[in-house]
């Protein structure tokens, strides 16, 4: 075959534009995951899904919840005992744990951490700062860590590993203008997980690189070929996740693939989508305080207007479980006798006319706020739009972003009269969920933005914050969720599956709500 | 150079008049970066507090002029996303976007420009036919689509380009000095690098240029027709010029002036497009931190975004007029 | 006597636009010796600028030859295709003299620029630039060299027009054709041009096609004219024979209302017919004082009315 210079010269360039482009697969012991990094890389200032899949890596707590459900877990601590008025918390540590400086992690460094979290004030710090002054955390000794409560808390054990611990000798030399070093750890890393960073890599939003600890306290007996290097490499878009998963240039996407993505992912040789239950309860919250949602009628209306089964089946193709309480099902605390409310047209009619006849206005349009980025919330508007159409309520659909909602929820008056949201696990305890949900002293943010108040709950999720014993804060929480839902606060819709996508190369997946199964150091490259 | 200076300073009170309007736009907005910041379990206590941190409960005159104080001295403050300094990140990705639009730009240009001359030179005819569905299909085609069809045929089925991302992990980006990885690579005699970041490029630029080849294609075309009826042109016949170089030395020349103007005009277009594609391709520019500072109301962020993009916009504006300048002396002399 | 450089017959030129078919050139001859100058004489829209279209082979979209033959120096420009019309006349043994010097230098490009490429395509191989250098002094501009590098807004229309006298010659072409090369300057540049143009006619032999619709112009400049109306060749002849005698009668009222003439301004009544809406036979029996009924139905054909001179009108068909 002749070939003239040009076509030569074409020729070579479309080989080396393929190697390129073929550069991207695998490399041995390296795992490329596409999903979000937290918004800085310090656990004491951020607290979300994210930073989970981030800090579950990177640090370690005294405590860390396994499996699903949930399960605590010793960590950094071996044991703990509280003091019978639950006021008094002693943890005793493991022995031989290091920092990634190669440094002990001492009691004195748990003391440090609980500290920072509650000077710095940001979202990890919710959960102790009623609770917990800097002073009453105290060291007695190398390994004896002592925590002191003004008040006894039920969730408090539950919100423990929450708190990552970092290495105070890597952030004071680093620390400006009484800032905890703050600044520094949003780049950096101090801690002793089983991931370390390297600095250098990170970009924000768009890359991070982490690379395994050998010397874990954990050990890594368990796992014979764990991942070597994580590279986080955000997919901005999920089109373009998926694909990368199925060219192999993705090892590891979110949790929040959309369900029709599923079947084309498990038809593809290279990759498989995991399934698992969480705990995140999809609810359209209704303003409590407003017309005509201050009317029970009213509310029970609008609860039977939505077509729960559909929206899971045909929308979800499947991927939720029908969840009629603001509680995960797979918690504790849920109550598995609570009548819940079923898509019933007629029923919705009916509880209209009463509505009506008690004067509740109906006829007003009311607007419901979906998150735009977030699709699932717009078809949930719209399908919940049509139902009601056809009873005679006229809903309009309003595009609008987390910040802004969240910004609105501040006061009754300027709360939508409706809109859409998941309610994570902050932590694993139903505090989290129907707690600071239904509690009306948390009026005013967004958790608690359907602006119900009823003395008796208040009274129940009091009670039950307030003691540690698990089986009558159980109780508490069964009656209070009940009478919630006999109350009709909100449209509790479903409990999520979390959908990830993986590569086939990796093994041993491990899922646990909190993290999501983002934890690496279980999975097994094959 | 009198002349880029005396242009360089009267763009000051514009950007000066868009940094008021941006920080008004930005705090009517009701979205409250406090909120945002203290995270989902905040307490009102948490968010009074961050709110007095960030200065956020300030007069918004006394936040203005801080803010303005601390710009005059090239400090744009930290994002309150990332907490890090928002010059830092943002300068970190402003080549990242700066190669890719001024790649598209290269290839609208180059494709655009011969384009429109030869649909022009045949007037009416298939080629130029062609060319007019063709721009608008390419004006109305959805970036979103054409890239994910680019990503499919030539990622997925031939496997020729990468997926997404700006370099393969594992290489090292040359150190400097201009951070557009194509440059750098060459003065470092870096094939490798090179190569990489070319085949990394095609997609994402090829997906921005398509809509400035057909804006180019179309002001050209017009332009050479126009041109073709001048007095000159007949004279350069009369004369036995050669027709090809006619009209691509000396036709062309007149017609551009209206295409360069264009061309400024698109690189704005292609800043703006470039958020989609950076999307998409996963192209660690200015485009994705940006639409995550709007998502998180981060204003520091949006102001120095706007800012730079001012700044790009006043020196786009005045190396358009320079070109221009270039092409036409009777401009040159009019300054 | 050898053969003339430019013999044109019959010749015969429409434009097919949208609005329907202009017969813009109907019935065209003339005959130009080497060496001459004539001036081709006509009011605007009579059709002059297509007639060197038409024989510089460049005419506007839609222009069609119907019929005639363009004879220079015994070559059939009419049938050469439009590369060799590029690569052998054009330039090379035609030059050309547009009407607005401002108007035919591209503003963009130096006026060296401009002219070496008429002589990068055409001139004998050498040292164009000195050649070029010699001919802008020939055409008396100052500072040839400093006026290469400039553009064509930064001269003057006389200096302009010096230029393209010069970019005529710059092949030392056969036959130059000029259209109205000075209607755009004012009167005293007008004089300096014409006078060097008839200086460097001489000096050099070439032929020049003058086209103007200043009877004063043709009368100090040309050697012999023609008259053009509507299309249509009215009169041709020896300068002095045509403006002592004129024969058609559209020259005659052409030359009534020439200021230089006659001490009044006459003017012709009527108007020139549209160019999609001639009139049959004789263009000019609309507005003719003596206009018979056979006019319109006339084939046209000049008419030997004395030495050298001819004229197309019924009036001398019968004294033939």
């Amino acid at each position: 075959m002749d070939l003239t210079r040009r076509q030569a010269g074409a020729l070579s360039l479309a080989a080396m534009l393929a190697t390129a482009g073929r550069a991207s697969a695998a490399q041995a012991g390296t795992i490329v995951r596409s999903d979000g990094q937290p918004q800085n890389l310090d656990p004491h200032q951020i607290f979300d899904v994210p930073m989970m899949g981030y800090a579950l890596n990177t640090y370690d707590g005294l405590y860390r919840y396994e499996g699903n459900p949930p399960e605590m877990q010793p960590w950094l601590a071996e044991s703990h005992t509280s003091s019978p008025d639950g006021l008094t918390w002693t943890f005793t540590l493991r022995k031989g744990a290091k920092f990634h400086d190669g440094s002990d992690v001492t009691a004195a460094d748990i003391v440090y951490s609980f500290q920072r979290v509650l000077a710095l004030g940001k979202a990890p710090a919710s959960a102790f700062l009623p609770i917990l002054k800097p002073a009453n955390i105290t060291a007695p000794d190398a390994t004896t860590v002592k925590f002191q409560l003004d008040k006894p808390y039920g969730p408090f054990l539950a919100a423990i590993p929450i708190v990552a611990i970092v290495n105070p000798r890597a952030i004071k030399p680093n620390e400006k203008a009484n800032d905890w070093g703050a600044t520094w750890l949003a780049s950096n890393e101090a801690g002793s997980g089983a991931y370390k960073l390297d600095p250098a890599s990170y970009t924000p939003i768009e890359r991070l690189d982490l690379q395994r600890f050998p010397d874990h306290f954990y050990g890594w007996k368990d796992n014979p070929k764990p991942v070597e290097t994580v590279l986080y490499r955000l997919a901005h878009e999920t089109s373009t996740g998926v694909l990368g998963l199925m060219n192999g240039s993705i090892d590891m996407t979110d949790s929040y693939l959309p369900t029709d993505q599923v079947e084309q992912i498990q038809s593809s040789k290279s990759a498989r989508v995991e399934k698992s239950t969480s705990m995140r309860v999809f609810v359209i919250r209704m303003n409590n305080a407003k017309p005509p949602f201050d009317n029970l009628n009213a509310r029970k209306a609008f609860a039977h207007a939505f077509n729960y089964g559909g929206f899971i089946t045909d929308i979800l193709k499947g991927y939720a479980d029908r969840d009629g309480t603001p509680m995960p099902n797979t918690l504790w605390g849920f109550p598995k006798d609570a009548a819940l409310y079923e898509y019933d047209l007629d029923k919705a009619k009916d509880y209209m006319k009463k509505a009506m006849a008690e004067g509740a206005p109906m006829k007003r349009p009311v607007e419901i706020h979906i998150q735009s980025q977030l699709e699932q919330t717009n078809q949930a508007a719209q399908l919940f739009q049509s139902d009601l159409q056809s009873i005679g309520i006229n809903l309009k659909v309003v595009g609008d972003t987390w910040a802004n909602i969240t910004s609105n929820t501040a006061k009754a008056d300027t709360t939508p009269d409706m809109w859409i949201h998941w309610v994570s696990t902050y932590f694993v305890d139903p505090e989290n969920w129907v707690g600071q949900m239904y509690d009306s002293q948390f009026s005013g943010t967004w958790k608690a933005s359907s602006w119900y108040k009823n003395p008796a709950v208040d009274d129940m999720l009091g009670q039950a914050r307030g003691q540690v014993d698990q089986g009558q804060r159980q109780a508490l929480y069964e009656k209070a969720t009940k009478q919630i839902v006999d109350d009709c606060v909100d449209i509790w819709v479903y409990n999520t599956v979390e959908l990830r996508g993986l590569s086939r190369r990796i093994s041993n997946y491990r899922f646990c709500p909190v993290g999501s199964g983002g934890e690496i150091r279980w999975m097994q490259l094959t | 150079m009198s002349f880029i200076l005396r242009r360089a300073l009267l763009a000051i009170p514009s950007l000066f008049g868009l940094l008021v309007v941006t920080f008004l736009m930005i705090h009517v907005s009701p979205a409250d970066p406090a909120t945002t910041l203290a995270g989902d379990n905040a307490t009102a206590e948490q968010i009074a507090r961050i709110r007095h941190q960030y200065g956020l409960d300030q007069p918004l005159a006394v936040q203005f002029v801080r803010y303005v104080a601390d710009v005059a001295q090239l400090d744009f403050g930290d994002s309150q996303y990332s907490s890090r300094p928002v010059a830092t990140d943002l300068l970190g990705r402003l080549p990242a976007t700066l190669e890719l639009t001024l790649v598209a730009l290269i290839l609208a240009t180059a494709l655009g420009i011969p384009i429109g001359v030869v649909a022009a030179m045949h007037h009416n005819r298939w080629p130029d036919i062609t060319l007019r569905l063709l721009s608008v299909a390419g004006v109305a085609v959805a970036t979103f689509w054409l890239a994910i069809m680019l990503q499919m045929f030539f990622s997925m089925r031939l496997g020729w380009l990468p997926l997404r991302g700006r370099l393969t992990d594992g290489l090292a980006a040359p150190a400097g000095p201009t951070g557009l990885l194509l440059v750098d690579s060459l003065l470092h005699g870096d094939l490798t690098v090179f190569t990489d970041a070319f085949a990394h490029i095609v997609l994402p630029a090829a997906t921005l240029a398509l809509g400035g080849i057909a804006t180019i294609a179309r002001f050209t075309r017009a332009g050479v027709l126009d041109t073709m009826s001048r007095d000159f042109v007949q004279y350069a016949r009369a004369t036995g010029t050669p027709r090809q170089r006619l009209i691509w030395i000396y036709v062309l020349r007149n017609s551009v002036l209206a295409a360069v103007s264009q061309i400024g005009l698109l690189f704005g277009g292609l800043i703006a497009g470039s958020v989609v594609v950076e999307s998409i391709f996963d192209w660690p520019g200015i485009g994705n931190y940006t639409v995550q500072a709007i998502l998180t109301a981060d204003s520091k962020v949006l102001l120095a975004v706007t800012l730079l993009i001012g700044v790009i916009y006043a020196v786009v504006n005045i190396l358009t007029d320079l070109a221009q300048a270039a092409i036409d002396p009777r401009l040159r002399e009019r300054r | 006597m050898s053969a003339p450089i430019l013999d044109v017959s019959g010749l015969r030129v429409s434009i097919h636009g949208e609005a329907g078919v202009a017969r813009i050139l109907h019935h065209i001859a003339l005959r130009l010796e080497r060496g001459r100058i004539m001036g081709l004489v006509g009011e605007s829209g009579c059709g002059k600028s297509t007639f060197i279209r038409t024989i510089l082979g460049v005419l506007a979209k839609g222009g069609r030859v119907e019929s005639g033959r363009i004879a220079f120096d015994g070559i059939d420009l009419l049938a050469m295709s439009d590369r060799a019309m590029n690569s052998q006349i054009r330039g090379r043994r035609i030059g050309f003299i547009p009407q607005d010097p401002l108007l035919a230098l591209n503003p963009l490009f130096r006026v060296g620029t401009q002219l070496l490429e008429i002589m990068r395509n055409h001139a004998a191989p050498g040292d164009h630039r000195a050649r070029l250098l010699d001919l802008l002094r020939r055409v008396q501009l100052p500072d040839p060299e400093g006026a290469l590098r400039r553009y064509p807004h930064q001269f003057s229309g006389g200096q302009r027009q010096r230029l393209l006298i010069a970019a005529a010659l710059t092949c030392a072409p056969a036959l130059i054709v000029a259209d109205e090369p000075t209607t755009a300057l004012d009167v005293t540049t007008q004089q300096q041009i014409l006078i060097l143009l008839k200086e460097l006619v001489a000096e050099t032999g070439t032929a020049l096609l003058f086209v103007t619709h200043d009877l004063g112009v043709v009368a100090q400049t040309c050697d012999e004219m023609a008259v053009i109306y509507a299309g249509q060749m009215v009169e041709t002849g020896p300068t002095r024979d045509v403006l002592a005698n004129p024969r058609h009668p559209y020259t005659r009222a052409l030359l009534a209302c020439h200021p230089d003439r006659s001490t009044g301004f006459a003017s012709i009544p009527g108007t020139v017919p549209p160019a999609l809406h001639m009139p049959p036979g004789c263009r000019f029996a609309p507005r003719c004082p003596i206009a018979q009924s056979a006019c319109p139905a006339r084939k046209p054909h000049l008419l030997t009315v004395g030495p050298d001179h001819t004229a197309d009108c019924i009036l001398y068909e019968t004294a033939a």
